[in-house]
């Protein structure tokens, strides 16, 4: 009959068109998220409390957990295997972030002294500095290093310091006017990376100090971290939706994941997301007390 | 022939329309009074004797045999109302679809079919606003809400007609030289900061409260070159607050500005907090998707005076900034639930999480689709989250 029929061959072609179109479209607006679970890092005996930072080390291929609420830091192997808890001899007063320097010697974000703790393992030593800034004292708040070097987000300027080794500023990074306020940032690809939570943007500064135009993120409610993933997608966490949100470079959605729960794909108040050594995305769930790991 | 039986059709139906016009006006009024229907402002239906616009005369869903329900009946014929009520702010009774709560479906003595005058209007909620004051703002002293605020929907916070320093500027232009703005270091703005849009006890409006610098005139303790920037400038003096936003959660924030005055008026305020705004009004800007979903949710925890009711406003420990733990921040209002109900505090572990059992375990205050603000269907899947042989 199609041989036969003019009227109906251009009637099945028009279908045709028109399946496969739509099939890309819908295609396109349901591009799956790449990521699947790992493993999960839990503490032993009563776990962690509320987890509220992750800091990875690429050298020796460990975890380390900041568990505020517990007051303790939670170490575990590459395979996410527990290791250990380390107090500083319940020392710690609401720690919320950490690294490790060069020297072997850990340097804690400790809110509840608003202090910069350096803690020398070797010689079972703890020295709390508050940080200055202009005479003005740096509330402390999340913390990085990259290339040797320490970054700190101050809470009260809402700028983003270069610590030398003594935590002198050596570096001061200033948002655009009219920002809004910072919620997290990570130094990647010899950039610092900023988010803007009130306005909903991410900043980025080149080693001079140079920003690069803003990138305006849309269809989220409450950024709270943010990833930069050398593939070259941005990666933005979301406490209320509970969702982890990736953008292009330009600010438009690529897709989601995760969904508010308690179970395997689900998060609760999750707090801050981070790549490790391998690649893989951490997020850090503070209200399932738990860091969940998804490798592409 | 065709041509004569569409005419007749036509006919037809005009003779009928004519006839159910005449119908519904004369036996509907039959029973129901004609003078409750008549006023200085009539709904148009109501005029053109069209009852069965909105209600049907045998039988109906809902009550007053209307044939639909809140808001949904009335946009179907001002559909435009539907869309542009959407946008923006929108005032309360509009996102509940409560029009009768301002507006009469029949007849009313005030344009726009408004029960009582504007501002009587606007008082049956705002019952604080009817408070008399010993200065006040003469549109709002002649009830004339309307000259800054929209009633359905607005751009901009508190449902103003434009920006709040463009809407002071639109009539005060003089302000810029008076008296009381020498010395401003900048171009006018920020004019709620200092001043009360409705009234005050003082003069020119500036709020009740004055910050103790400020009263002194002593601008410098907090301006000019030597000072403090950033939240610095107000913990310098109020450093108890810093404190207290020592843990994991806190609202020091900090931008370009100063992150207190996000929530604090530095000059003058209403209350001793000196907050920009009351009770809840004063979350809002930041927590907009929070809001929203409290409003849109189905089942939701009944409406509180303050977020601090539940929340710290400065810093916490805890999730979600609760003033104490998911068990005592409900027991203090809910006694009974705290002592008879599913198991839940320290000894009680949510196999899941590893922590303990507390009424936010289950219920979601904010807001959710299910009975009770559960957080998932007590039918369906919330007690097999954990009792899975059931």
């Amino acid at each position: 009959m199609l041989r036969k029929n003019p009227r109906c061959r251009l009637g099945w072609l028009l279908f045709c068109g028109m399946f496969f179109s739509a099939s890309s479209l819908v295609w396109a607006a349901e591009v799956q998220s790449p990521w699947k679970f790992v493993f999960s890092l839990q503490g032993q005996g009563k776990g962690m409390a509320l987890p509220v930072a992750l800091y990875v080390d690429h050298e020796k291929e460990r975890y380390y957990v900041v568990d505020s609420t517990g007051n303790k830091l939670v170490s575990f192997g590459a395979d996410g295997k527990y290791l250990q808890e380390f107090t500083a001899e319940g020392n710690l007063k609401k720690p919320y972030d950490m690294v490790r320097l060069a020297d072997g010697s850990l340097l804690v974000v400790e809110k509840g002294r608003n202090s910069l703790t350096r803690v020398d393992l070797k010689n079972k030593k703890t020295v709390h500095t508050v940080v200055k800034h202009q005479g003005q004292d740096v509330f402390v708040d999340r913390l990085e290093i990259a290339g040797g070097k320490v970054y700190v987000l101050d809470r009260s300027s809402g700028r983003i310091l270069q610590l030398d080794e003594t935590l002198q500023t050596a570096k001061s990074y200033t948002m655009p006017a009219g920002a809004g306020w910072l919620a997290d940032f990570k130094v990647a690809e010899k950039k610092v990376w900023v988010l803007d939570q009130k306005k909903k943007q991410v900043y980025s500064y080149d080693e001079n100090g140079r920003p690069s135009p803003a990138i305006q993120l849309t269809g989220i409610d409450f950024p709270v971290s943010l990833a930069v993933d050398p593939a070259g997608l941005l990666y933005v966490l979301d406490r209320h939706r509970a969702a982890i949100v990736a953008f292009g470079r330009n600010g438009e959605v690529k897709y989601q994941f995760l969904t508010k729960g308690q179970g395997r794909d689900n998060l609760y108040f999750p707090q801050e997301i981070r790549f490790d050594h391998l690649g893989r995305l951490c997020v850090v769930d503070e209200g399932n007390s738990r860091v969940m790991v998804f490798k592409r | 022939m065709r041509r004569l039986f569409i005419i007749l059709l036509i006919f037809g139906l005009f003779t009928g329309l004519a006839c159910s016009v005449a119908l519904a006006s004369e036996v509907c009024y039959k029973c129901h009074d004609k003078k409750n229907f008549t006023g200085k402002f009539t709904h148009g239906p109501v005029s053109q004797g069209k009852c069965g616009d909105c209600h049907n005369p045998h039988v109906a869903k809902y009550p007053g045999l209307l044939q639909g329900e809140g808001a949904a009946l009335c946009y179907s014929c001002h559909k435009r109302a539907k869309t542009e009520f959407a946008k923006g702010v929108v005032h309360q009774p509009v996102r509940d679809g409560k029009c009768l709560g301002c507006h009469a479906p029949h007849a009313a003595g005030h344009d726009g079919l408004l029960r009582k005058n504007l501002a009587e209007t606007c008082f049956v909620c705002h019952q604080e606003m009817a408070k008399p004051q010993a200065v006040s703002h003469k549109p709002f002293a002649q009830g004339q809400c309307t000259v800054c605020h929209q009633p359905h929907q607005a751009k901009n916070d508190q449902l103003l007609k434009m920006d709040a320093d463009a809407l002071c500027l639109s009539c005060h232009q003089q302000a810029q030289g008076s008296a009381g703005h020498r010395g401003f270091p900048r171009k006018l703005s920020g004019c709620l900061s200092c001043h009360n849009p409705h009234g005050s006890s003082r003069k020119g409006l500036v709020r009740q409260h004055l910050h103790q610098p400020f009263a002194e005139k002593k601008c410098d303790s907090c301006h000019g070159a030597q000072q403090n920037t950033g939240s610095e400038a107000c913990l310098r003096c109020h450093a108890g607050m810093k404190t207290t936003m020592m843990a994991p959660h806190n609202h020091m924030f900090a931008g370009t500005e100063n992150g207190c005055i996000l929530c604090h008026s530095p000059h003058a305020g209403d209350d001793k907090k000196m907050l920009k705004t009351s009770g809840n009004k004063v979350c809002q800007p930041c927590h907009q998707d929070t809001f929203a979903r409290y409003a849109q949710s189905q089942h939701r925890h009944p409406p509180v005076s303050s977020c601090s009711e539940c929340h710290e406003v400065h810093g916490s420990d805890r999730l979600a900034m609760l003033r104490d733990d998911g068990n005592q921040v409900c027991s203090r209002c809910h006694l009974t639930q705290g002592k008879f109900s599913h198991p839940v505090g320290d000894k009680v572990i949510d196999q899941r999480t590893g922590q303990m059992m507390t009424c936010v375990t289950c219920h979601d205050p904010m807001g959710s689709p299910n009975r009770y603000h559960l957080v998932l269907s007590a039918k369906k899947e919330l007690c097999t989250q954990c009792h899975r042989s059931y």
